[in-house]
């Protein structure tokens, strides 16, 4: 499989009054063509500032990428003139965000959304995207295309506005689909059958997807490789079977023993991670998880771990990763 | 007295809730100037059940299924259209504006944002105090400051934090804030509307380990509203599970979940995925097609019947009613093993 997208030690930084937040800082991850990648982490770890990177959405001011590289295509995004990328943008790389009813224009039809993209980047004729337009409002999914077509957003669920998305996202046959949260908004029933949905379609079509979510359970069931982040950085990264069954890094294992499962017997009690996250602001010197770390040592308050191989495509950045892993397999055995 | 209260009532039982026939229905105007009603939005459509003094019972279903409205009626901070809440055997939608009022020293509310629900004005030790003035309860300045101290240290936060506004607190911390507030007046029930679904997952846990360390230190008796079944199972002693307002079942915690009897329930357990893939991908999935109908027109009969996969003509036409089919396991399919003839 060939690399489609590489993020080089990406940093993107935010410029505030009060001081520096590095939203990103250093990150660095690859898909592969055809693939599922999850980017996991909760609110504030970066996973949707270095997505908007990828697509340079990032609001400057104040937010601005400071360093690395985003390779797609053979070319560095982060260099492309502004005219170029616009034309990267909903043609090459797609996006569906989180919320289905806030991020379509409400004064627009359907149509107008779904046949701008067809126009502009496909150069077709008014008639051509509206067939076009109907066929994929089909593909994914939604009955009566026809009539659809000339309603307004807030005259759709917000199941049915997902799918919308999406089909837009579709639209100029991309070759990586980014979706942000894409179902957090939405009821868990619905929830499967939008990410059923993107799944079919990427096998379907080859298209790349790059999922961010902070729902453990999400990834679990539709990625192939996971990416976990905190504070900015990636901290682990492996297949999904590596991730859930061997996790490597004490927060990858908090995050796992926090949320309660429905398959397996009831606990008495929650197994949290204690304190709380940290003030991207005022990182601690060192690993910065490790005021809530369990597994903790001296070592891991004066250098940062780097993020590392701990077994083939398993990468881990704490410096007791080993410890933990030969403790995971041990008690999946 | 129905099946329902009958069954759900034991002999004996210390109930502290009891939610009969509650209806809540919600005009829909038409006009500018002449505003005609065209139409009722019946959010809570005819539900009952109890809650014993001491037990969580959890309230589930997607939004627009009508628990948080649920839980608002249980509180009268919506005054229900028809239906009866009695709390300790008092009907409290007979209650005027004063009686109701002495009655929240007894029954507090959670709400699940903690960035809209807190008065950005008032410092964190206001915000909890505020209860103990409207109750009459702080005897003087030195009483308050040293209940508002206690309050705070029994959420976790330090007394030095009474001081600060809520934009200085984290999403977990404030939500600590609002568990404080609500234990101000030593209440017996608390009403918890999605506490915890607006936090990170690892803060999460921490609020539900809160609240169980709370329950068994005051005895207290929850309602807790939530979307999330893996959180509801954990926290809740039994379980109803609503659907376009209705309870379309209710049993104990590990009833339904080892054997859901409603077609709904199956469905949305399946459709929770678990954090492992390959326990993941064996588990069985039912899928559900289509939406939840809107509560302005909702279906005949079953309100379930136009995505249910075991649906007959007569769900078209029978309203099932909730039937105990094993002991303290109450469904409403006409469907269901041991229902009987609808």
């Amino acid at each position: 499989m060939a690399t489609l997208l590489e993020v080089k030690d990406l940093r993107t930084h935010f410029f505030t009054r009060e001081g520096v937040v590095k939203a990103v800082d250093g990150v660095s991850y690859a898909i592969e063509e055809g693939e599922t990648l999850g980017l996991v982490g909760e609110s504030g770890c970066g996973k949707s500032v270095s997505a908007l990177s990828i697509m340079r959405l990032v609001p400057d001011p104040p937010g601005k990428t400071v360093g690395g590289e985003i390779i797609f295509d053979g070319q560095d995004l982060l260099k492309l003139p502004d005219s170029e990328i616009r034309r990267v943008r909903g043609k090459q790389i797609a996006m569906v965000y989180q919320e289905p009813m806030t991020s379509l224009n409400p004064v627009l039809t359907i149509e107008r959304q779904l046949t701008e993209s067809l126009e502009l980047h496909l150069a077709m004729s008014k008639t051509e995207a509206r067939r076009e337009a109907v066929r994929r409002l089909e593909q994914v999914g939604i009955p009566d295309p026809e009539r659809r077509l000339k309603q307004y957003p807030h005259q759709f669920s917000g199941g049915m506005l997902q799918r919308v998305m999406i089909a837009i996202a579709l639209s100029c046959n991309p070759k990586l689909i980014i979706a942000d949260e894409p179902t957090t908004a939405l009821d868990v029933t619905i929830q499967a059958q939008i990410l059923d949905l993107m799944k079919n379609l990427s096998r379907e079509y080859g298209v790349s997807l790059l999922i961010i979510t902070h729902n453990l359970g999400v990834v679990a069931r539709y990625a192939d490789r996971v990416n976990i982040m905190y504070a900015g950085k990636v901290i682990e990264r492996g297949t999904a079977r590596d991730i859930y069954r061997h996790p490597s890094h004490p927060y990858t294992l908090g995050l796992l023993n926090s949320v309660p499962r429905l398959d397996l017997p009831r606990t008495e009690k929650l197994d949290p991670i204690e304190g709380q996250p940290p003030d991207l602001m005022h990182l601690p010197a060192g690993c910065a998880f490790r005021e809530r770390c369990r597994f903790a040592i001296a070592r891991c308050a004066q250098e940062i771990p780097p993020l590392r191989p701990v077994s083939a495509g398993h990468l881990s950045a704490c410096f007791v990763a080993e410890t933990l892993l030969s403790r995971a397999k041990e008690h999946a055995a | 007295m129905t099946a329902v209260e009958r069954t759900q009532r034991e002999p004996g039982d210390d109930v502290l809730i009891e939610v009969k026939h509650l209806k809540m229905y919600f005009p829909v105007t038409s006009g500018v100037l002449v505003q005609r009603t065209v139409g009722y939005i019946k959010a809570v459509d005819d539900v009952s059940f109890v809650v014993r003094r001491g037990e969580t019972l959890g309230l589930v279903g997607e939004s627009g299924c009508g628990k948080t409205t649920t839980g608002r009626c249980v509180l009268q901070l919506y005054r229900p259209t028809a239906g009866s809440v009695l709390f300790d055997g008092e009907d409290l939608c007979s209650m005027n504006g004063r009686e109701l009022r002495g009655m929240r020293r007894y029954m507090q509310v959670i709400f699940q944002d903690p960035y809209s629900s807190l008065n950005p004005r008032m410092t964190a030790g206001d915000i909890v105090g505020e209860p103990l003035l409207v109750q009459g309860l702080a005897t003087d300045r030195r009483a308050y400051r040293e209940r508002v101290a206690e309050l705070l240290s029994l959420v976790g936060l330090r007394t030095s934090m009474a001081d600060r506004f809520p934009h200085e607190f984290s999403g977990g911390q404030r939500q600590r804030i609002g568990v404080a507030r609500a234990l101000a007046v030593n209440p017996q029930f608390i009403v918890c509307d999605e506490p915890v679904s607006a936090l990170d997952v690892s803060i999460q846990a921490q609020i539900v380990n809160l609240l169980e360390e709370l329950q068994e230190k005051f005895d207290l008796t929850y309602l807790f509203i939530a979307h999330d079944l893996s959180v509801v199972r954990h926290i809740s002693d039994r379980v109803a599970v609503m659907y376009l307002g209705h309870i379309v079942e209710i049993a104990g915690r590990n009833a339904i979940y080892a054997t859901p009897l409603h077609p709904y329930t199956k469905a949305l357990l399946s459709a929770v995925p678990i954090p492992d893939p390959v326990i993941d991908t064996q588990r069985e999935r039912i899928p559900l097609a289509g939406e939840v109908p809107s509560p302005l027109n909702p279906p005949s009969g079953c309100v379930f019947h136009p995505r249910c996969w075991m649906a007959t003509a007569e769900c078209q036409q029978v309203i099932p009613e909730l039937r105990e089919v094993q002991t303290g396991h109450f469904v409403a399919c006409i469907h269901a093993p041991g229902y009987g003839s609808p």
